[in-house]
């Protein structure tokens, strides 16, 4: 991946397929959690533009139901009752209270949410649409994202959002947390480790190959499916893998062990796109602000 | 991020200039916002100079908070908003509260 430059074409960041593919997920996955439609998802090394249909890329906006039940067209009623704060912590991130007053909160909640889950969605919803066309050319090492400077601060904020979405999802509560997950994925060994410690153990039981890119699909979409059925708020990261299975993998140790392999390998990749798009806005905001003047 | 303590005393003491029916627009600290984005959105939403927009991003981020606009309360409700979408943490208070 290299950052946004300013160019005269526009603000320009070059991504290799395979990083697209992890971003098209992700920003997918926030979109339905934001209560848009079903978006398509990159499927392996089968994917790319030549490997889908016009048919496949409808690009319409879903205007989905909310997690909690309540959908677009109701805000269009001045009478309706008041919303809940979102069930999702990350989701009510994006959407936090607007006042300590909490007669202030619900009222401000009631005339603005819709609205403002309605732009962050479609802010996903352009995002995504623009990193499924990005030209494919299999003999390019990287494909080039130009983004026009009019588009700029709408992608910075969404870039935004999914960060805050993905820091749920990893627990960073504080400026501490952040450096300890940048520390923890520094050594750029620990993922090559982690994933050859898991290869050796799981060479004869894994039922199939999984790509960084599910676990992360999973990592995003398993709280607020709990959350939505009013189940557990509780961190994703701390129970909800489930080891890969194999009959060697009855000795107690051995599937602890496993399990611990495994919560580590979906931080790790959860971590490294959010490392990634931290970067990625970095260089954004750098060149937007230079625009921007004094 | 410091605790909610801390931060309740910094922005009350950021508000005691405000007269008591003054509302405002506080934008809070949290792990995730990029200093230079925050600096960016305050620059480019409320027009203020590059050096007034970078110094109350330093307020934020070292202090807990800061007040970023004052007038009355429907004003204030569109600030919040639109920090809200920028995907900044932004409160709405009155004299204080």
């Amino acid at each position: 991946m290299h950052g946004f430059e300013r160019t005269s074409a526009g603000y320009v960041a070059r991504l290799d397929p395979f990083e697209r593919d992890v971003l098209v997920q992700v920003v997918a996955d926030v979109a339905e959690l934001l209560g848009d439609r079903p978006l398509a998802r990159p499927a392996g090394s089968r994917y790319g533009p030549s490997a889908r249909g016009e048919d496949d890329l409808q690009t319409s906006p879903g205007d989905g139901l909310r997690p909690d039940g309540a959908d677009a067209w109701t805000s269009l009623d001045p009478h309706r009752d008041a919303l809940e704060p979102p069930d999702d912590t990350g989701v009510r991130r994006l959407f936090p209270d607007a006042s300590k007053d909490l007669s202030i909160a619900a009222e401000f909640r009631r005339l603005t949410e819709d609205e403002l889950r309605r732009t962050k969605r479609d802010r996903l919803h352009s995002l995504w649409e623009s990193l499924i066309r990005l030209p494919f050319d299999p003999d390019a090492a990287e494909l080039e994202f130009v983004v026009g400077p009019e588009q700029a601060s709408d992608l910075a904020a969404t870039l935004t959002d999914i960060r805050l979405i993905l820091a749920d999802r990893l627990g960073l509560e504080t400026d501490e947390d952040v450096n300890l997950l940048y520390d923890e994925l520094a050594d750029a060994d620990t993922l090559a480790e982690l994933d050859s410690e898991l290869d050796q153990k799981f060479a004869a039981s894994a039922p199939a190959e999984r790509s960084a890119a599910e676990d992360v699909a999973d990592e995003v979409a398993t709280k607020d499916a709990a959350a939505s059925d009013g189940g557990s708020t509780e961190p994703a990261l701390g129970g909800d893998a489930t080891p890969l299975g194999g009959e060697d993998l009855d000795d107690p140790d051995q599937s602890e062990r496993a399990l611990e392999l495994e919560i580590r390998a979906v931080r790790a990749s959860l971590g490294t796109v959010y490392i990634a798009l931290t970067w990625m806005q970095e260089s954004l905001v750098e060149v937007m602000t230079a625009d921007l003047g004094d | 991020m410091q605790g909610q303590t801390e931060l309740e005393q910094d922005v009350s003491a950021a508000e005691e200039t405000l007269p008591d029916d003054a509302w405002a627009t506080v934008v809070w600290n949290d792990p995730v916002n990029l200093m230079s984005y925050v600096a960016y959105v305050f620059q480019s939403y409320f027009g203020y100079p590059r050096e007034r927009a970078e110094r109350l991003m330093r307020q934020v981020h070292e202090g807990g908070s800061a007040v970023v606009s004052t007038g009355n309360r429907e004003t204030m409700e569109v600030d919040v908003q639109a920090m809200h979408s920028y995907g900044l943490w932004a409160t709405l208070t009155q004299g204080g509260r």
